[in-house]
């Protein structure tokens, strides 16, 4: 990389390089037998540089003198570029530079093949799917302004999933581990509950009923939210939270912050600025935005480290880095999340929804088909099957019941949301 | 390069391989507002090696050429060590070899037009959706995606092919009193450079139309009867369908085979589906798949009966049916997974205006937005909608989704006419044995349809 820089300061250019070396391992287990083991060494690399004032991108495998040629053209006539690349040390540990210890392919497979074992067990009949994998992923950037760090990002995911019986919709669970110890049989209980959830099909009566989100659906609240803050819609003037700092736009049992420095995440972003955590949503009171280098400029803002190359879809090593948050956490509340069930008269219990990409998010509004489950007296009754729910999470998320259990995926970490009200229909 | 992947094969002596190499290159042109925000290319080159070995089967992806022989020798041993944990070894159909080069069509060659050339266009439509009073943002991107790849197996196959697609998309924004409103207008769809041009008409008529969302009332929830347009009706047969018809989404799931079973009347009678890789110049159009079968039809619904199916060779002799050609992979960094190529209603007898008059109370739905299936259930959105009262279309409204039940909705399909189109823009994401893979070469058509029912979601 040193010499790309190099290169890259003899013609006058300001570069940052980034290189992302990821070496997944995985395995599945399904139909009663292994399936597949992926074991993967890729490179992928992103180089910017700013020519005149001007920023262009190429891509490749590996950073080389073909891929800062071809970056450099694309700056000719490029983009403006309102910013300056990264250029201070982080003085910070990476957070994420412990790697889980001795995972191999035939742990893996062992792991995957007990979990299967666990759950036809009890029911010979699920067609279990088990999938169990190692993420390791290096990330090293450099700038011809003197930043040059790298930082590892590594776990062990399981996830347990089938699905219902002549249905094809599926109810999944899964586990992110620091280790690959797993307590296989916590898994496969929680899994096979919400299954027997499923033996039956149920539906409420139309109307505007309470709604538990568990924490895998908890992206109806917080995906609307990021796009709201995004320095990118405040820029472009679409945020319906545009101006509001400081003022309560969420219900006030609500509060939401970015984690970064968590062993999941990271010390820097994707442009070397560095992370930390921070409150967004405090009591249901806007704290904070995101931004990455480029829409920090052009809000005259200070950069907040979420430049990431993520998005709801096509992020990686080849996207543009964009506002996005590190690792966002939603606050535990108090209650235990089966009293919450136990509470609702006729209401949902929701673990996600279809086509929330087709909504018109970015204004707080969701209108998805709910997977998840009809609750009566307290009870769950059976699985929803065509039942959609709709609600704007600023007009709507206000005297949400937060339970005190949260669960932790890469992504984030939420707990279960009771929301008092939102709108269900279905053609019954 | 073929000649490299074929030198190290030839080593092989444990179970059959195959092996691909590609070198991609693509073009991002991004303005935001009136700003160009993003110009990116992309130069990338990655291997993908598949081992069937001692029952079992191992994927290998890899960044240098240098590796294929260390790839290849990991997942020899890989799958060899979970053939033994098997109960039955990987089978896969016999397919005849391919050996040969496909070369896509290219009237126009977008990679041999300047970028200077590719970025004056895109600021040209982002320029006219942009003086339309009202409009406040567009996002306009040129997307230039091709690809050179070269397979080979130990079989026999050693096929050098390439696959090639532009387009250009706008998302226009409007606003006003607090209401935002988006509308998304796209074309291309090709390798041809030429279907880019003179596209002003619509570029302007979809902005006026996110100005007019502004005003338009949200969709009522609740069930209703829908005639769906073209670009709709092929976006609910990919999802409410046509993941369904994926081998792969229903090999580990008995009791839904069981439903899907060839010969099952799963439609309206009046209902045919087919996918077709070979019909020129769609977004999935192909001649070779990339575990080197060649590309062909399927019929999958003929007459309401279910009738074919989408496979991999392993499925393929899993179901005992035809392999179909649809093993497909967005780049070196994953394995082939069964996609739809270009999937479509076929047409039929009845016309647009015979399906607005027999509606007495529903919607009229225009453009895809996206959708999203998990197993019989599937949802799609649409840009936006007319109402339909009494047999005439009435106002404009906003913010539609339907989501429905496979079996019951695919029978209710009441009308289809006689205008089959195909969707300029495609693309599908799925994610199987892995990270979700986004493929922009998945292609859709269909006439206009009636369906008797689905439900609406709204906040009404």
């Amino acid at each position: 990389m040193k010499k790309i820089l190099s290169e890259a300061s003899q013609r006058n250019l300001a570069a940052e390089v980034y290189w992302c070396t990821r070496e997944p391992l995985s395995a599945r287990f399904e139909g009663g037998q292994p399936s597949a083991v992926v074991q993967d060494q890729v490179d992928q690399c992103a180089i910017r540089v700013i020519r005149n004032g001007k920023l262009g991108m190429a891509c490749g495998s590996r950073p080389d003198k073909a891929v800062l040629a071809a970056a450099e053209e694309a700056a000719t006539g490029g983009a403006e570029a309102p910013f300056r690349f990264a250029d201070e040390p982080v003085a910070l540990e990476d957070p994420g530079a412990k790697e889980p210890q001795a995972v191999d392919v035939d742990e893996l497979l062992e792991v995957a093949e007990k979990i299967h074992r666990l759950v036809v067990q009890e029911r010979s009949e699920i067609p279990v799917v088990v999938h169990a994998s190692r993420h390791k992923e290096t990330v090293r950037i450099a700038t011809t302004s003197g930043f040059d760090d790298q930082q590892t990002r590594s776990f062990v995911l399981v996830s347990v999933n089938a699905p219902f019986h002549e249905a094809g919709s599926r109810v999944w669970k899964s586990r992110v581990l620091d280790t690959a110890a797993l307590d296989a049989q916590d898994l496969s209980e929680e899994f096979l509950a919400w299954y027997t959830w499923g033996d039956a099909i149920s539906a409420p009566a139309p109307g505007r009923l309470p709604v538990l989100l568990a924490p895998e659906a908890s992206y109806l609240l917080t995906m609307p939210f990021v796009a709201a803050i995004s320095g990118e819609s405040l820029h472009q003037r679409t945020s319906p939270l545009e101006g509001k700092l400081d003022q309560q736009v969420l219900g006030d049992e609500i509060s939401i912050m970015d984690r970064p420095n968590d062993p999941l995440g990271g010390k820097f972003d994707d442009e070397g600025t560095p992370c930390a955590d921070r409150v967004l949503v405090e009591q249901g009171n806007l704290r904070g935005y995101l931004f990455d280098r480029r829409t920090a400029a052009l809000m005259s803002e200070r950069p907040t480290g979420n430049g990431f190359k993520r998005a709801l879809f096509g992020g990686g090593p080849w996207a543009s880095p964009n506002p996005w948050p590190g690792r966002l956490s939603v606050a535990a509340g108090q209650e235990d999340w089966r009293e919450l069930v136990a509470g609702i008269d006729e209401g949902l219990l929701v673990y996600g929804g279809m086509g929330f990409h087709s909504s018109n998010f970015l204004q707080g509004n969701f209108s998805v088909q709910a997977l998840g489950y009809h609750v009566e007296d307290g009870v769950v009754r059976g699985r929803l099957q065509g039942v959609m729910v709709a609600g704007n999470i600023y007009d709507d998320f206000h005297g949400v019941r937060v339970s005190r259990d949260t669960v932790r995926h890469t992504e984030f970490e939420s707990p279960y949301l009771l929301v008092p009200q939102l709108q269900v229909a279905h053609g019954g | 390069m073929l000649r490299q992947i074929n030198s190290l094969l030839a080593t092989q002596n444990a179970g059959h391989a195959d092996a691909r190499w590609e070198e991609n290159k693509r073009v991002v042109i991004t303005y935001r507002g009136p700003t160009l925000t993003d110009c990116r290319t992309y130069s990338t080159t990655g291997g993908h090696v598949r081992c069937f070995a001692g029952g079992g089967k191992a994927l290998s992806s890899m960044t240098d050429p240098a590796d294929l022989e260390r790839a290849l020798a990991e997942a020899t041993r890989a799958a060899q060590a979970m053939g033994k944990l098997r109960k039955h070894p990987v089978r896969r159909g016999s397919e005849q070899a391919v050996v040969g080069t496909f070369h896509t069509p290219t009237p126009r060659d977008p990679r041999a037009v300047p970028m200077s050339e590719k970025r004056e266009l895109l600021a040209h439509y982002n320029s006219l959706a942009l003086g339309v009073p009202g409009v406040i943002t567009t996002r306009a991107e040129y997307q230039e995606w091709g690809s050179t790849r070269y397979f080979a197996s130990t079989e026999g196959s050693s096929v050098e092919y390439d696959l090639l697609l532009v387009n250009i998309v706008l998302r226009i924004t409007a606003r006003k009193n607090g209401v935002v409103q988006d509308t998304v207008v796209s074309f291309g769809g090709s390798a041809d450079y030429e279907r880019l041009l003179d596209r002003d008409e619509e570029v302007s008529e979809r902005a006026e139309r996110a100005v007019e969302l502004l005003s338009a009332p949200q969709a009522k929830a609740g069930t209703f009867p829908v005639v769906l347009d073209p670009d709709e009706a092929g976006l609910f047969i990919h999802e409410a369908f046509g993941h369904l018809s994926e081998a792969d989404g229903i090999q580990h799931n008995p009791s839904f085979r069981g439903r899907l079973a060839l010969g099952t009347e799963i439609a309206s009678s009046i209902l045919s589906v087919t996918d077709d890789p070979r019909i020129e110049e769609l977004p999935g159009t192909y001649d070779v798949d990339d575990e080197g079968v060649r590309g062909r039809r399927t019929e999958l619904i003929k007459e309401g009966k279910l009738v074919g199916r989408l496979h991999s060779r392993e499925t393929a002799a899993e179901f005992g049916e035809p392999a179909s050609g649809n093993m497909r992979a967005v780049d070196a960094y994953y394995t082939p997974i069964i996609r739809m190529s270009n999937i479509f209603i076929e047409p039929g007898e009845s016309t647009f205006a015979d399906m607005v008059a027999a509606v007495d109370d529903g919607y009229y739905l225009v453009g895809s937005k996206g959708g999203q299936t998990s197993g019989d259930q599937f949802t799609f959105g649409a840009q936006y909608g007319r109402r339909i009262r009494n047999g005439r279309l009435a106002e404009v409204v906003r913010d539609i989704n339907m989501s429905g039940e496979l079996f019951s909705t695919l029978r209710r399909v009441r009308m289809v006419g006689d205008d089959l189109k195909y969707s300029e823009r495609g693309g599908c994401g799925k994610g199987s044995l892995g990270p979700m893979q986004l493929n922009p070469k998945s292609g859709k058509g269909a006439p206009h349809i009636l369906i008797e029912q689905v439900t609406v979601g709204g906040t009404r």
